[in-house]
């Protein structure tokens, strides 16, 4: 069995909490969150030869009032970034996001989830921001659960692989 | 090897060219002029390679030197382990013992020091147990178990542990991921996984928000009686959960164990990509901090003493009561003898400075007192006594002292009742009225009655059978009547005595008797001088306390009415009445 620690970022409101609550067992309430700015979670990722135990820091979204602690990602295997579809300023806080974690941990498995995709007044996803962040992006919904599970699986086989994502993976998804 | 290099060189060419033709056969010439040596190494190689037998014998040659320079390399072991585990499954398979054999010298101590730690922990526990089953204490932890309705162990637990590690986690530094855990029941965490990243995230937390310097960082942490302490390494830190207080031996040993850890698996540490099974190497170094330090039982120890010394305490309080209450039994009987004795009175007794005492009033001839303490039972010396002489008016003590007193003759015995003292039998008259003089001054003694016949009476008795006998016609006394007239006065004498101790008054009359001979114009006469003629014989002196009178009454009052000359002389007489006052005739009534 391997472990595997990676994170959440996005901006205040994107649904990282729910978009994995779903699919996490988690022992700690989400007042952590705004607490500690941190919520530990666990997610088994099973990928057929191999079980992957990922270790979720579910990351306060960083906002005026609450900075990223950058000693969070320490460690990280790799992250998932998630914006919301219905707030275009929600990919810049990703994209500034992005280069924070790539200056603390380097490169790093990386996907974008663009969440809240049952909703129907989404942005169309911006070109040149898309070849700034060059990874995968994933339509996600927190509210069917789709695409979710694979986002994971995804970031997990690609930290087994020890290679970036930035080409191919399960870009096809997009 | 020439020899068959030349055929092989002539082969192809035979096969290739039939026909041959001289530009050929001197081109082969000149190449076999030129290249001739290397064409003969060259074929000697390719059948050297071709030939299996001859390269299991190279590659046997330089394998252990192979296998020496790479035998760090994880992926040498990796390769080797699923031949190895076949071999040796195969092997055991096949025949057990040579494995067995070879294994034993390390399973043997292994296996007995297990036992003997499973042993010792059971032994204490049971001896735990026990204790607590049945000691007063435990009685309150299973009343607050029944209250509080957590298992009687875990109450036992609370109460009896100083401290406890219950659980110890290797969480790599960098990722805060759990890369072993170790615990002993009841384990206290629970998904220990999501717990280490958490508190590498608080410790990462508590870094930030306080901004300390480089190394500082949260050692310990403390929820109820529950608390965490942390030990920080280069790669890898050690955390453990401890029930009670720690003191800090405890880091000290997480400290140490750190360190080996590191030394042993550093490079397993450094190299981590999420693959934990490396660190089960780590298990005993973490198992040895699984400490478990009960409270030392001095508490018991000496609820124990002082439990022995109120057993002792009690015991000789028992015992102690026990000769008490016999003590102050045998004393009770030694008062109840005491107050049963005549001629002692117990006014107060009790206890004083643990000696009995007793004091009263004691009759001089009551029983000594200090003969009865040993008749109690009690010794010699126990009992201070303080006796106040006095006199007992017990008939016992009223007797003898007038026995004392009043020497009774032999055959007279005394007896007192009622504030009279009785004396019976044969007593001479003096004796009796020197008694009764003398016996009321004898406490107690109110009176002296003499239980015979009275005195008084017993004289006038006798006075008045008495007669002084005349002779014919005359008034003077015979003399052979002298004797009888001498006994009247003395027996008079008496009597005066007698009345005069008792104070007791009496009259004597004397009177004058003839016989029938003769007138009574002379007899009358005759008789009175014959009492006149004795009065003066008897009298007492005067101011005694007999009055006499004398009298003559003739011939009427004949002691014989005989006319014989017998008769006539026992007539002619004077006879004597003595008249006691009323109390003496009232006494002499008496039988």
């Amino acid at each position: 069995m391997i472990q595997k620690k990676i994170c959440m970022l996005g901006g205040f409101g994107v649904g990282k909490t729910s978009l994995v609550s779903r699919f996490v067992h988690s022992i700690f309430s989400d007042k952590y969150l705004t607490t500690v700015g941190v919520k530990i979670e666990k997610k088994s990722v099973d990928l057929g030869s191999q079980q992957v135990d990922l270790m979720v820091w579910d990351l306060h979204g960083e906002d005026e009032f609450q900075k990223l602690h950058m000693s969070y990602l320490r460690g990280s295997s790799g992250y998932l970034l998630v914006v919301d579809a219905t707030r275009r300023s929600t990919l810049d806080t990703a994209l500034m996001l992005h280069a924070k974690a790539k200056w603390a941990i380097g490169e790093v498995p990386v996907m974008l989830a663009i969440n809240k995709t049952d909703l129907d007044s989404t942005w169309e996803l911006d070109g040149a921001a898309m070849d700034q962040l060059k990874c995968p992006v994933v339509k996600t919904s927190a509210k069917t659960g789709d695409q979710v599970e694979e986002t994971f699986a995804a970031l997990a086989r690609a930290m087994l692989d020890g290679r970036s994502l930035g080409e191919g993976g399960v870009g096809q998804a997009t | 090897m020439p020899d068959a290099g030349g055929e092989h060189e002539r082969k192809p060419n035979g096969h290739g060219h039939a026909g041959a033709d001289p530009v050929d056969d001197s081109l082969s010439e000149l190449r076999s002029l030129l290249v001739g040596p290397e064409r003969r190494d060259l074929t000697a190689l390719q059948a050297h390679m071709l030939d299996p037998s001859v390269q299991t014998r190279d590659v046997s040659r330089v394998l252990p030197d192979a296998i020496a320079l790479r035998a760090t390399d994880p992926q040498l072991s990796k390769a080797l382990a699923p031949s190895i585990e076949v071999a040796v499954t195969a092997s055991v398979r096949k025949d057990p013992r040579p494995l067995a054999d070879a294994l034993f010298p390390v399973m043997g101590p292994a296996i007995r020091k297990a036992i003997a730690h499973t042993l010792a922990s059971m032994m204490d526990s049971l001896n735990r147990t026990v204790e607590h089953s049945l000691s007063w204490r435990a009685l309150q932890w299973r009343w607050t178990a029944f209250q509080t309705g957590k298992p009687f162990a875990e109450i036992v637990l609370l109460n009896t542990l100083e401290y406890r590690v219950d659980q110890v986690f290797l969480i790599h530094a960098e990722t805060g991921l759990l890369l072993q855990e170790v615990w002993s029941e009841p384990r206290a965490v629970r998904d220990t996984d999501q717990v280490s990243a958490m508190l590498t995230a608080i410790r990462d937390f508590v870094r930030d928000s306080f901004k300390t310097s480089d190394g500082d960082t949260l050692d310990a942490l403390r929820v109820g009686e529950l608390s965490v302490i942390v030990e920080q390494g280069p790669h890898a830190l050690l955390a453990g959960v401890v029930r009670g207080t720690a003191p800090p031996s405890v880091q000290a040993t997480f400290e140490n164990a750190l360190e080996r850890i590191h030394f042993q698996l550093g490079t397993e540490l450094q190299a981590y990509t999420g693959d934990a099974a490396p660190f089960e190497r780590a298990r005993p170094e973490m198992e040895a901090c699984l400490v478990t330090q009960f409270r030392p039982r001095p508490q018991t120890a000496s609820y124990r003493r002082w439990a022995a010394a109120a057993v002792v305490a009690l015991l000789a309080a028992g015992v102690w009561a026990f000769f008490g209450v016999r003590e102050r039994q045998r004393f009770n009987t030694y008062l109840d003898r005491l107050n049963a004795e005549p001629g002692i009175m117990i006014a107060s007794s009790g206890r004083r400075a643990g000696k009995f005492f007793v004091a009263g009033l004691r009759d001089s001839l009551a029983r000594d007192p200090s003969t009865l303490v040993a008749a109690a039972g009690l010794t010699d010396g126990s009992v201070e006594s303080r006796w106040e002489p006095y006199q007992s008016l017990h008939p016992t003590f009223v007797t003898a002292r007038a026995r004392d007193l009043l020497r009774p003759p032999p055959g007279v015995t005394l007896e007192f009742h009622d504030g009279v003292l009785t004396a019976s039998g044969s007593a001479p008259d003096r004796w009796i009225v020197e008694s009764e003089r003398v016996a009321p001054a004898i406490a107690g003694v109110r009176r002296f009655e003499y239980g015979g016949t009275n005195p008084e009476v017993r004289v006038k008795d006798t006075i008045e059978s008495m007669s002084i006998l005349f002779p014919k016609g005359r008034s003077q006394i015979a003399p052979d009547q002298n004797d009888a007239v001498r006994d009247v006065a003395a027996l008079l004498v008496d009597l005066n005595d007698i009345l005069r101790a008792r104070g007791h008054r009496a009259r004597v009359d004397i009177t004058g008797h003839t016989d029938t001979d003769g007138t009574e114009s002379e007899n009358g006469p005759l008789s009175r001088a014959r009492a006149d003629h004795l009065l003066p014989l008897v009298r007492t002196p005067a101011g005694g306390a007999i009055a006499f009178t004398a009298t003559g009454i003739g011939s009427d009052a004949p002691i014989s009415t005989g006319t014989t000359e017998d008769d006539k002389r026992r007539n002619r007489r004077a006879s004597f009445r003595v008249t006691l006052s009323d109390d003496s005739a009232q006494r002499s009534s008496r039988p």
